[in-house]
Formats: C-alpha cells, sequence, structure tokens
C-alpha cells in the first residue's frame, strides 16, 4: 500500500514504533509529537491519514480530531488510546474519526486494516473526481 | 461471694468471719491494714472489702484511700466502726467508703449491706464488659476504615499505574510484531542463498520466532493485568436498574461455556417468581463469571466436576450461591482470598475476587466463602430485590 501518513503521540517510542510498521509496509510516514504541531505540519503538507493518540500534551488528539474535520475533510483520523473510556470513544464517534483503537494495540493488523481502508476510500473519491473531470458539462 | 476481712481483733475477726461464711461467702482474712492493701494487689483480690477502721500498720482510712487511688478494678468497701461521729463518717465517705457497718455487728444489717454490695459489683460488671465490647468494635471498626483506605488509595494508584504501563506496553508489543514481520521476510531473502549460508543461521531460525512469541505472551499477560486494575478502580460507572438474576446467570453460563463445555456438569436451581434484582447487571455477570470461572479453576482435572449453583431470595435480597465439588478451601486461605493481588494460579492476576467483592459491597450486599460439609467450596452473594416487581 502507498499512503501518506502523520503519525501523532507524545510517546517518542510509540510514534517511531508505529512509523517503521508503516514505512515497511510502503507508506510515507511524517511524525507529530502533539496536535498543534500535527496542525503546522498539515499546513504545510497533504496527508492521506492522521493516527492520533487521544491524552497529549499541549493540544489533545481530540481537539486536533475536531481541526482536521473542520480544515480537512479529505483527511481521514484514526484515534489510538491508552485512556479507554466512553467518554473518550464518544468523542471520537461524533467527530467522526473513522476508529477509535485502544493501546496497547496487541495486534497491530488492526490499525493497519483501519488505514488501509481509509487509504481505498481516499483512491475511490480520487478516481471519482478524474472521472469527474473528464466528462463535459 | 469472696470477701476481703480486715480486723487485727482475733475474736471479732473470728466472729465475723463466721458471720460471713454462714451467709454463705468465700471469706479472705487480713490481720492488718498493710496485709489487706498486699492482698488487695493481687489480680485475684475479692472484690467487696469489709475494712475496720482502727487498726495497726495502715488504718482502714489509709486502704479506703489506697484503692480509690490506685488504678485498681473497683471495690465494694464496707467501714465498719464503733466510732458513729458525723465527722468521722464523712470522713470516710470523702475517701470512697461505699457504706458503714455499725459495731456491734447486726448479722442481719450485715446480710443486707453485703446484698447491696453484689447488686453494685453486678452493674459495675456489666458496664465493664459493655465497655470492652464498646472498646472492641471501635478496635474492630478502625481496622476495618484502616483497610477501606488502604484500598482507596490502591485503586487511585492502579489506575495511574494502568495507564503509565500502557504506553511502554505499546512500544514493546508493537516493536516485537514489526520484528516478527521483519524476520519473515528476512527468512524468505535466507531460503534464497546457498546452503552452506543457511546452514551459519539455521539455529536462528528456530530461536528467533519463539524468542518474539515469547514476548507477545509477556504483552498479553501484562496487558490482562492492566485491565484487571483499571476495573479494580472503577473506571466504569455503574447503572442500577432492576433486573433478571436468572437472565444475569444464564447469561455468564453462556459466556463460560467455552471454559466449561464438557468438562464440568453444571445443575442449577433457581427460585420459582423470583423477584427483580436491583443493580448493574454487567457488573453482576463480572462476579459471576470470575466465580463460575474460578470454580471451574479449582475442579480442573478432576474426574466428576460439578458446579451447583443455586438462586433464591430471602428477607429482601436475593442470594447466589455457586457451589463445587473441588478440593475446597484450605482454612488459611479463607482469609486472604479477597485481597487484591492474592493468587493461587499461575496465570492469575489476583484481583478477580477482590473486583467481585467491591463489586457485590457497592451494591449494599456482601460476598463470602466457605467450605461445604461435604467436599468442595461454595461462594455466595446477596444483592437486594428491587422495590417493586417479580419476574
Amino acid at each position: 500500500m502507498s499512503g501518506i501518513l502523520l503519525i501523532v503521540d507524545d510517546e517518542k517510542e510509540i510514534r517511531e514504533m508505529l512509523a517503521r510498521n508503516f514505512r515497511m509496509l510502503g507508506y510515507t510516514t511524517h511524525l507529530a509529537e502533539n496536535g498543534q504541531t500535527a496542525l503546522a505540519f498539515l499546513e504545510e503538507n497533504p496527508v492521506d491519514v492522521v493516527i492520533s493518540d487521544i491524552m497529549m500534551p499541549v493540544m489533545d488528539g481530540v481537539s486536533l480530531l475536531r481541526e482536521v474535520r473542520n480544515q480537512y475533510p479529505m483527511t481521514h483520523v484514526i484515534m489510538i488510546t491508552g485512556y479507554v473510556s466512553l467518554d473518550n470513544a464518544l468523542a471520537c464517534m461524533r467527530l467522526q474519526a473513522d476508529t477509535c483503537i485502544f493501546k496497547p494495540l496487541q495486534d497491530l493488523s488492526e490499525l493497519e486494516n483501519a488505514v488501509e481502508d481509509a487509504i481505498k476510500q481516499l483512491l475511490t473519491w480520487k478516481r471519482k473526481f478524474r472521472e469527474l473531470q473528464g466528462m463535459k458539462p | 461471694m469472696k470477701i476481703l476481712l480486715a480486723e487485727d481483733d482475733r475474736t471479732t475477726r473470728l466472729i465475723i468471719a463466721a458471720t460471713l461464711k454462714k451467709l454463705g461467702h468465700e471469706v479472705v482474712l487480713a490481720e492488718n491494714g498493710t496485709i489487706a492493701w498486699e492482698l488487695l494487689q493481687k489480680p485475684d483480690a475479692p472484690k467487696t472489702v469489709i475494712l475496720d477502721w482502727m487498726m495497726p500498720g495502715l488504718d482502714g482510712h489509709e486502704v479506703c484511700q489506697r484503692i480509690r487511688s490506685a488504678s485498681l478494678p473497683y471495690r465494694y468497701i464496707l467501714m465498719q466502726t464503733s466510732k458513729d461521729s458525723k465527722e468521722d463518717i464523712e470522713a470516710g465517705f470523702a475517701v470512697g467508703v461505699d457504706d458503714y457497718l455499725v459495731k456491734p455487728l447486726d448479722p442481719e444489717a450485715l446480710r443486707h449491706k453485703l446484698h447491696v454490695a453484689e447488686r453494685v459489683l453486678q452493674y459495675e460488671n456489666k458496664l465493664e464488659s459493655y465497655a470492652t465490647q464498646m472498646e472492641n468494635l471501635a478496635k474492630e471498626r478502625a481496622k476495618q476504615l484502616i483497610h477501606a483506605d488502604r484500598m482507596a488509595t490502591l485503586g487511585m494508584l492502579s489506575a495511574g499505574v494502568a495507564h503509565e504501563i500502557n504506553n511502554p506496553l505499546t512500544f514493546i508489543s508493537g516493536n516485537a510484531q514489526i520484528l516478527d514481520k521483519a524476520w519473515k521476510g528476512f527468512s524468505l531473502f535466507m531460503e534464497k542463498q546457498s546452503p552452506d549460508v543457511q546452514g551459519q543461521f539455521s539455529y536462528l531460525k528456530d530461536d528467533i520466532p519463539q524468542i518474539l512469541s515469547g514476548v507477545q505472551v509477556g504483552v498479553g499477560r501484562i496487558s490482562k493485568i492492566v485491565s484487571g486494575l483499571k476495573r479494580f478502580a472503577k473506571q466504569e460507572s455503574v447503572h442500577q436498574a432492576p433486573f433478571v438474576m436468572s437472565q444475569a446467570i444464564h447469561n455468564s453460563l453462556e459466556l463460560c461455556h467455552s471454559k466449561l463445555r464438557n468438562l464440568v456438569h453444571v445443575s442449577e436451581s433457581i427460585q420459582e417468581s423470583l423477584p427483580l434484582a436491583f443493580g448493574d447487571q454487567q457488573q453482576i455477570e463480572q462476579v459471576l463469571i470470575n466465580l463460575i470461572m474460578n470454580a471451574a479453576d479449582a475442579m480442573h482435572r478432576q474426574a466428576s466436576a460439578h458446579l451447583h449453583i443455586q438462586c433464591i431470595s430471602k428477607e429482601k435480597q436475593i442470594c447466589v450461591q455457586i457451589k463445587d465439588n473441588g478440593p475446597g478451601l484450605p482454612p488459611k486461605l479463607l482469609q486472604s482470598l479477597v485481597n487484591p493481588f492474592f493468587t493461587t494460579k499461575d496465570e492469575g492476576t489476583g484481583l478477580g475476587l477482590s473486583i467481585s467483592q467491591s463489586i457485590i459491597e457497592e451494591h449494599g450486599g456482601t460476598l463470602r466463602a466457605f467450605n461445604n460439609s461435604d467436599q468442595g467450596a461454595t461462594f455466595e452473594f446477596q444483592i437486594p430485590i428491587a422495590e417493586s416487581g417479580i419476574q
């Protein structure tokens, strides 16, 4: 698979581990340590899927999700959290995150499948747009 | 009644002693105040004391004063005196005399006064045992409070620890999974190499996958402990409502099915038209599952394993019993069963019963365990029935 991922987690080891995993699968990966630096990166660069932790200093994942939904409607967001609570899960759902995956990610394939689905959906839309552009009015 | 008689005049002492014995009392004699005082300090000293006012050594007045000022148990003090002047009597009462016997002694008066002594001492006894009872109660309560406080601290600590562990666990688990993938890729590459090169790496071929799966098993176990800790810290909110207990029992049995399967024979006796229980059905199911799994573990590899679940209503409560025919509980363990982190299983977290107990207590019920008279153990809990309605 190919696609551009932005991995947001305040824990360095986790974001590097995830980047390593998705690079191996063929994705392009970028890293950010909180919501604010993630938004700064998004301003300058195209991103297909944001994978974000929820509990982070400066700007948490739920606020980042809200901003991404407002500013970048095409970008998918997948939440990962170690702080499993109903409130967090509900917030993710209401703000239309693709899904919410709980740490410790004992099986990475759940996250990998979610990323793959997101990329497939994006590709479908992109194809539709191309078809539209090709049509005569 | 045992009575101490302190009297220096031999004749008087013998006469009084004889009278007391005739009245059915046991008499301890002292020839003077000093001896009386020594006797009174012994642990089994008489509770009733008859003192003469005038004695060599310590006189009655002095002995009385000492009894009252020392930290001795209460004694009923009768002072005998020929002096009946008002000042002396007042002086005696001032140092703690309870009553007077006027010489020459009237046996009838003595009998009555000893009755009074007996009555007063009985009250004193009652009061003392009541005080001891209260003291024990207070001690017990203090112990409970300290325990509850410790549990609350542990709860908070658990939640914190659980979250702290989750992050490192994520990258240990993730990296192990990546390494596993990378190793598979590398193995494919190695298969294309010459037999010579392959031979040099053959020892890794078997070991690496085992090492990686070892890491994953460890991660799995830690992750189980972490989720146990989180439940222990009671993050989940409680939704109490009327519910059907037999439904909860059946749901739990369903969930334990893979563990019980053909290995354990399950029977149940659920009282007909059982009232609705009041509580959080999910949490009660969690307790039931824990108790059923424990019973199944206890009867592990037993030829005729039998689990019996009984459910009845009793005094506005629903009482559930889960009975097994396993080896039973060693009496020594009964105390520590519900302590957090106490476990007898190789892979247990030691949190199951502890969580179960706090759930039941939150429902205003009790959870207890006892050994059956014939074989195995029973776990029993009660929770309140809902105000109205029959299932």
